[in-house]
């Protein structure tokens, strides 16, 4: 090149690409950009731990300080993975204690982090300010001590959905009295009591202190306490929102939260007294979200409190919201973006409120900027879904989980297929989609045709044939993740479109129709892609290579095979090559 | 390296020469001598990608369905033969069938992860343990709700209602006016519930008026619920 601008000069043109595609796009144009590029990057995401090692990344980005990586499959929220498949962070921390002392943040999602692991993040990274642990396990409140003793300038500790063994409320105390830090603190997950006087005194000389998402053990007596302290708070967690209904109890309440101006989230609500929510009427209007997913609310109750919520984005309910309670969210929520509805009930078998496809369509029609849906129901109409993709043709993320599998449209019995369609059809951006109900292969040829936007798509009980994750492989040009349970899928779809599965970040099958021959061929043939079979019933050679496999897990790395498999998954690559041939030898002669 | 199998991209639509296209999944159904592609295929997925007739022992049922798509154009799929999905329904019966007799929870079906489950769970607990609290013998009968049957005057459809979601005859009555508003005249944010009366059948079978007692022994003794227009309205 003749002219290239001076490095610093570039350097700080990229400090305002934002995005990570847009980093790599730019990382991709020439030698120089490239190696200006990685030297400048601070941020860089995972989306999967095994599809790099850490050292290629610290080779490759030698200054990063804030990571964010994702480890279990997302089916383990649903308990799909075993016990004990992996996931840990601890190699990676140890290999960042050494590369980067000036590492600030860690955000980690479905991951194994142990008490060792959170004391070595604790004492190598001298300026860390941000730990994120998302539906984490493996660790105790020892580990969160060590965080608390050691990190001097920690600004958030978010353990949201994490399993933690909680072995005493006392980790609070650990944070030494001179840390004034903090921004965000959750801890809604721990079961046990924490010390209360810990937590007022933290509380109270944190200044800068926005989030605070308390756990059920702390009662409703003491909240006011808390919000006396920290008015400043724009999102709050309660702990259990009841108590005997006492006038002072109510008082002080109220009156706290009319001192907190600046409330814009509210979650938490374990145990609700419906008596004490008129006590937080004063906040209502300022809030954008709402979580009462763990509130136990009748109807009634929640339509008094969400109409006075005018200005809500997200709403997060049990569906004893019920059809009635979704209609006044229709009617009063203009703003909302975001809904929600979690079932109370999931394995009764008759349902125990009156919540059904109209409760959603009514939203669809009321709330305009509404383009993000989880809905939890028991029946759901072509209809329905037609009426919502029209009313809403901007919905990115659609995941409908009708709570008995296979059931066809309640009105025709006809599977939904038309339904699903209208809603790929008519959602040109729609990026993130979860189908359930009866289903044939139609629908999946709706969505190879029309789901171009599409990166995430879960399929459970689906489907009649392998043409119908042919139509998805094939199609789906933007798929990044595909997870799959309970379909006749098998070899021929996953093999015919095998070079398609290098362009995703993973593929999850489960009680499908994918025979071991398959995986392993797959395995064999496709060298950057890790195909790891995951059988509790023992090694898979020791079954007919036509015999389908328990599950299997496919995503594409640049780390080769991982060290650290349990007894119960196989590498699909080198393994059982020899014991193949020396079969076909066997049956030659 | 390189996997043919990704065979027809779909702009390869020059589907003479015994090439059917099926969105993308090309197959031949031409002898398997003349294609380059099948001779560099290893055993395995020639079998089962290419079902053709040299491999006839091969064949399993799982074929079969592949044979149909070579054999029909992609437009027959609109009309799916009614058997495949009453089929479908036919299976959801026996599982449900299963289910009621064995009780055989399917395994991250629905979809609820182990924090919202562990709610549910603490929940469920939470209100048997109210009960139990409320209702010295309830411990015996762990399982017994705490439904109760609710009507209203002139209302003809009788509802049924959890006692133990509710703290007080405040939120009872409140929940009341809702669950009945569609059927009154009144606007139901106008209203108290003071132009009702709950009366209530105690566990001796005497009707009685709700208010009367503390609430913690109305839901010790009601067994159904019945809800009057006053008459000085």
């Amino acid at each position: 090149m003749a002219y290239s601008f001076p490095e610093e000069v570039l350097e700080h043109v990229f400090s305002f690409l934002k995005t990570d595609k847009d980093r790599n796009a730019v990382s991709l144009v020439c030698r120089s950009w490239y190696e200006i590029e990685r030297w400048c990057r601070r941020r860089v995401f995972i989306g999967n731990c095994y599809s790099v090692s850490p050292e290629i990344v610290i080779r490759r980005f030698p200054e990063v300080r804030a990571l964010e990586m994702k480890g279990k499959p997302h089916f383990a929220d649903f308990n799909l993975v075993p016990e004990g498949w992996g996931g840990y962070v601890y190699p990676w921390i140890v290999a960042m204690s050494v590369a980067y002392p000036f590492l600030e943040e860690i955000k980690l999602k479905r991951m194994v982090v142990t008490d060792d692991t959170l004391e070595l993040i604790s004492k190598s990274f001298k300026n860390f300010k941000v730990l994120v642990l998302s539906s984490c396990e493996g660790f105790t409140t020892d580990g969160l001590a060590s965080i608390a003793a050691n990190c001097r300038n920690l600004r958030d500790l978010d353990l949201r959905e994490s399993e933690v063994e909680d072995l005493s409320g006392h980790w609070l105390s650990h944070f030494p009295d001179n840390c004034t830090s903090l921004v965000s603190l959750n801890m809604s997950c721990l079961g046990s009591e924490v010390s209360f006087s810990a937590l007022e005194r933290l509380v109270a000389r944190s200044p800068n202190l926005k989030t605070l998402r308390l756990n059920r053990a702390v009662p409703l007596e003491k909240l006011s306490n808390l919000l006396l302290r920290a008015p400043q708070l724009v999102e709050l967690g309660t702990g259990a929102y009841s108590a005997e209904v006492r006038s002072d109890t109510f008082s002080n309440l109220t009156e706290a939260f009319s001192a907190c101006k600046h409330l814009k989230g509210l979650s938490g609500f374990w145990d609700v007294v419906p008596a004490y929510l008129p006590a937080m009427s004063s906040v209502c209007s300022g809030l954008t979200w709402l979580n009462l997913s763990y509130a136990t609310i009748q109807s009634s109750d929640l339509i008094k409190l969400v109409t006075q919520c005018r200005n809500l984005q997200r709403l997060w309910v049990l569906d004893y919201i019920e059809d009635s309670g979704l209609e006044a969210v229709a009617a009063s929520c203009k703003d909302l973006q975001e809904l929600r509805v979690f079932p109370s009930d999931p394995f009764g078998a008759e349902p125990n409120v009156s919540l059904t496809e109209q409760g959603l369509v009514s939203v669809s029609e009321g709330c305009p900027k509404l383009h993000s849906v989880l809905y939890f129901c028991r029946q759901m109409s072509n209809a329905a879904l037609v009426t919502i993709a029209r009313n809403r043709p901007k919905m990115i993320r659609f995941r409908l989980c009708i709570i008995e599998p296979r059931v066809p449209d309640y009105l025709t019995l006809e599977p939904l297929d038309t339904g699903f369609g209208a809603i790929v059809e008519n959602c040109k951006e729609l990026r993130r989609l979860s189908m359930s109900g009866l289903l044939t292969d139609r629908v999946f040829e709706y969505i190879g045709t029309h789901a171009k936007k599409l990166e995430m798509l879960s399929i459970a009980f689906a489907g009649d044939s392998d043409l119908g994750l042919h139509h998805v492989l094939s199609g789906c040009e933007s798929l990044r993740k595909l997870e799959i349970r309970d379909c006749p899928f098998g070899d021929k779809a996953l093999l015919a479109n095998a070079a398609k599965l290098e362009t995703m970040r993973s593929l999850w099958m489960s009680s499908c129709s994918v025979s071991f021959g398959a995986c392993k061929l797959l395995g064999q043939k496709m060298p950057r892609l890790n195909v790891e079979v995951i059988d509790e019933r023992g090694p898979p050679n020791t079954r007919p290579e036509s015999c389908p496999v328990e599950r299997l897990y496919v995503y594409r790395t640049v780390g080769g095979r991982r060290d650290d498999m349990p007894g119960f998954v196989w590498n699909m690559d080198q393994d059982f090559s020899t014991f193949r041939d020396s079969q076909e030898q066997e049956n030659g002669n | 390296m390189e996997l043919e199998l990704g065979l027809g991209l779909p702009n390869q639509s020059s589907s003479s020469s015994g090439h059917v296209m099926v969105k993308g999944l090309q197959l031949d159904l031409n002898s398997s001598s003349s294609t380059t592609y099948q001779n560099n295929l290893p055993r395995f997925l020639y079998r089962d990608v290419c079902s053709d007739h040299d491999h006839q022992e091969e064949v399993e049922s799982k074929d079969l369905s592949l044979l149909l798509w070579s054999g029909q154009p992609n437009q027959e799929d609109d009309d799916p033969p009614p058997h495949k999905w009453t089929n479908l329904l036919h299976l959801n019966d026996d599982v449900q069938m299963n289910d009621d007799e064995e009780d055989t929870e399917i395994v991250g079906w629905p979809p609820i992860n182990s924090v919202r489950k562990e709610l549910l769970h603490r929940n469920q607990q939470q209100r048997r343990q109210r009960v139990i609290n409320i209702i010295p013998g309830a411990r015996n009968n762990i399982n017994k709700s705490m439904y109760v049957k609710v009507k209203m005057e002139g209302v003809p459809i009788g509802r049924k209602i959890d006692l133990s979601l509710y703290h007080s005859y405040l939120s009872l009555t409140h929940a009341f006016i809702h669950m009945f508003s569609k059927y009154t005249a009144y606007k139901e944010e106008n209203r108290d519930g003071g132009e009702y009366r709950i009366l209530y059948q105690d566990k001796d079978g005497d009707w009685m008026l709700a208010g009367d007692v503390p609430w913690e022994r109305f839901v010790e003794s009601v067994r159904r619920v019945e809800i009057i227009l006053r008459k000085d309205n």
